[in-house]
């Protein structure tokens, strides 16, 4: 089993994120053609069907529906090896017509975690347990917070967040020296990515739009480059070399964006939907880098079963 | 063979029974003669209620749709082997002319099985019994399809897809689950399988629009393939989770490859220039020499229903023996 455990800043889009990728596994798993396939388990499928609907009738996520939604497990399985775009995952073979369950856990906001478990004099439980021994980590990053760099000494929107992620970090390196998985994935998803404020991308000199999904080289270095200024312990945790028995893998990122419009009668904003050639409609959202990302979980799961 | 037929409040599941029931009357004294049903007396009494009432010309009336919460009837379908001795050799019982298979069809909502999607505990007695099913018809009202996605309709049908997805999984999980417990038992089972069936009930008011804009042609393909490639298109849209789920059934540990797709429709009265008032009416056949004065129906596209039936019949009879089998252990296994 994969463990996944997604955490975020508050209202940084955790469950809107997590809707959308349950719309890409519906997308790309219901045509006899496509080479993936998922099955929901009947512990999940109440909650993320509700998100579903939310989502599909071009609604964020609602109060109710972000508090009742924790976590999201399914069978997943790529039938046969995929070339084009994807093909840096090259060792899909090993992935080819096996299956594999993806654990998915959203434990909560990291301020919610108690002073002991960020101390290491409690070891945490239920959901925050789970992440301790997640096999990939999935931080999100709200691109509508990130600042440019500048020599302004003031704290940034960030650093709070930056600081609690740190901990989350360190504290999964101290669990993970009495046992364990050996190995944590990281994986940055920058949310929100649509609303990224435009003098932040100039002042880090980079194009508005990330480097195809394929080229994993420029597209580290043009999200560290955004990253830097806004996570630096963060990011400083995943390269420190004193890690005891935990090592870090090279970390990967995504780009969440989803497109919004007005409601009618002053109601708050909504998702767009969009129609699809021959298929109806879906969100109006960067549907390739969530293919991307579950191309990529795919990928640890086959090297974790190694 | 439990079936479970599941459908959306309104989509015509007692009709869909009723032409069932109709198609069966007159494929069942067809000249053929390889086809026979039975049906115990509460579901012919419901059954032959609502069938009068389609003679008469009318729909089934709520009252009816009422009574129903399990329905069932024996087909027999007659053994190629067997259909070809002589008649006399063929009348005795030694011989066992006919393959039998239970169609029971359970009229079911998402509620009803909350208590196992909740607890993964299904102890109704009545949902066991759905849960066992081997078939699963899910009706699909061609009615709720349409392009406009800030309608009622439209949000009607998202709900439905949620339902039907949380139905299947639910039905997966307890089909892994026996089987598992199955294993477990030392009894080897064959891979749990579900056979689904989707009818695109009321298919004569799908919209022209809703098709053009989806790049299909009006009328249902011939042709097995493009049938299934043309419902398949349909159901992409308007039902994506629950396909998806269908799809992905296998790599659950339960196959639910094999769909077949079924059309619905009953004519019904219309009057030029004029919006109909009231319930509409049912068209009725002219007597002719094979019969008359039923409901004008795709009668063919429910004989092919009870035709696909007959190929599951040959594949189902084990999984039953070694569930009975299984269940002959468990009571006399002392405690």
């Amino acid at each position: 089993m994969l463990h996944v455990a997604i955490v975020g800043d508050r209202d940084s889009g955790k469950t809107t994120f997590l809707g959308l990728l349950y719309a890409a596994l519906v997308k790309s798993g219901s045509d006899k053609t496509d080479d993936l396939r998922f099955h929901a388990a009947l512990d999940s499928i109440e909650e993320i069907t509700g998100l579903f609907q939310q989502l599909m009738s071009g609604a964020f996520p609602d109060s109710a529906t972000k508090e009742g939604m924790h976590e999201f497990s399914f069978e997943l399985a790529f039938e046969k090896p995929r070339g084009g775009v994807l093909a840096r995952f090259g060792s899909r073979n090993q992935a080819a017509g096996t299956s594999t369950t993806v654990h998915i856990t959203l434990p909560g906001r990291l301020d919610e975690q108690h002073h002991g478990f960020l101390q290491e004099t409690a070891t945490g439980r239920g959901r925050w347990r789970d992440a301790l021994d997640a096999d990939a980590v999935i931080v999100l990053a709200d691109s509508t917070k990130l600042a440019p760099k500048g020599e302004d000494p003031e704290p940034g929107p960030m650093e709070t967040y930056d600081g609690r992620v740190e901990a989350f970090l360190t504290s999964i390196v101290r669990w993970r020296a009495r046992g364990g998985r050996d190995v944590l994935h990281p994986i940055f998803v920058f949310s929100k990515f649509d609303a990224i404020k435009p003098e932040v991308v100039r002042a880090a000199n980079v194009e508005p739009t990330p480097p195809d999904v394929s080229k994993t080289g420029p597209r580290a270095v043009y999200a560290t480059t955004l990253l830097e200024p806004n996570l630096p312990r963060t990011l400083a945790v995943l390269q420190e070399a004193d890690r005891g028995k935990l090592r870090f893998a090279r970390p990967s990122y995504f780009f969440s964006s989803v497109r919004t419009e007005a409601k009618a009668h002053g109601r708050s904003e909504g998702i767009r939907l969009r129609r699809i050639d021959g298929a109806g409609w879906e969100p109006d959202y960067s549907g390739h880098e969530y293919f991307a990302l579950l191309e990529y979980l795919g990928e640890i799961a086959a090297q974790t079963k190694d | 063979m439990p079936c479970a037929l599941l459908g959306d409040r309104a989509s015509g599941k007692t009709t869909f029974l009723g032409l069932l029931y109709s198609a069966q009357v007159k494929y069942g004294t067809g000249v053929h003669d390889d086809f026979r049903f039975h049906a115990p007396m509460a579901s012919l009494n419901v059954m032959s209620a609502v069938y009068e009432g389609m003679k008469d010309a009318r729909f089934p009336s709520a009252t009816l749709k009422e009574e129903i919460t399990e329905l069932s009837f024996i087909f027999g379908y007659l053994r190629k082997v067997t259909g070809k001795l002589p008649y006399y050799i063929r009348q005795q019982n030694w011989v066992k002319p006919f393959s039998t298979l239970r169609f029971s069809a359970y009229d079911v909502s998402g509620e009803d099985i909350e208590e196992f999607i909740e607890s993964g505990i299904a102890s109704r007695p009545l949902i066991q019994q759905l849960l066992k099913s081997v078939v699963v018809v899910v009706l699909v009202d061609c009615s709720k399809m349409t392009t406009d996605i800030d309608t009622a309709p439209y949000k009607k049908m998202l709900r439905y897809d949620s339902t039907v997805a949380k139905l299947l999984v639910a039905f997966q999980t307890y089909k892994k689950q026996e089987y598992d417990r199955l294993k477990d038992s030392g009894v080897s089972p064959d891979p749990p399988m579900i056979y689904p069936a989707f009818v695109l009930s009321k298919f004569d008011t799908l919209r022209d629009d809703v098709l053009a804009r989806l790049g299909l042609h009006q009328g249902f393909p011939e042709d097995k393939r493009a049938r299934k490639e043309y419902a398949e298109a349909l159901l992409r849209v308007f039902v994506p989770q629950t396909l998806s789920q269908i799809r992905g059934g296998k790599v659950a540990g339960v196959s639910m490859d094999k769909a077949a797709y079924f059309l619905s429709w009953v004519r019904t009265e219309t009057q030029e220039g004029m919006e109909p008032v009231g319930q509409p009416r049912i068209v009725r056949t002219g007597f002719r020499p094979e019969g008359g004065g039923e409901p004008d129906f795709s009668y063919d596209e429910y004989v092919n229903f009870i035709e696909h039936f007959r190929r599951i019949a040959n594949k189902i009879p084990d999984e039953v023996l070694e569930s009975e089998k299984f269940q002959a252990q468990s009571l006399i296994r002392p405690n």
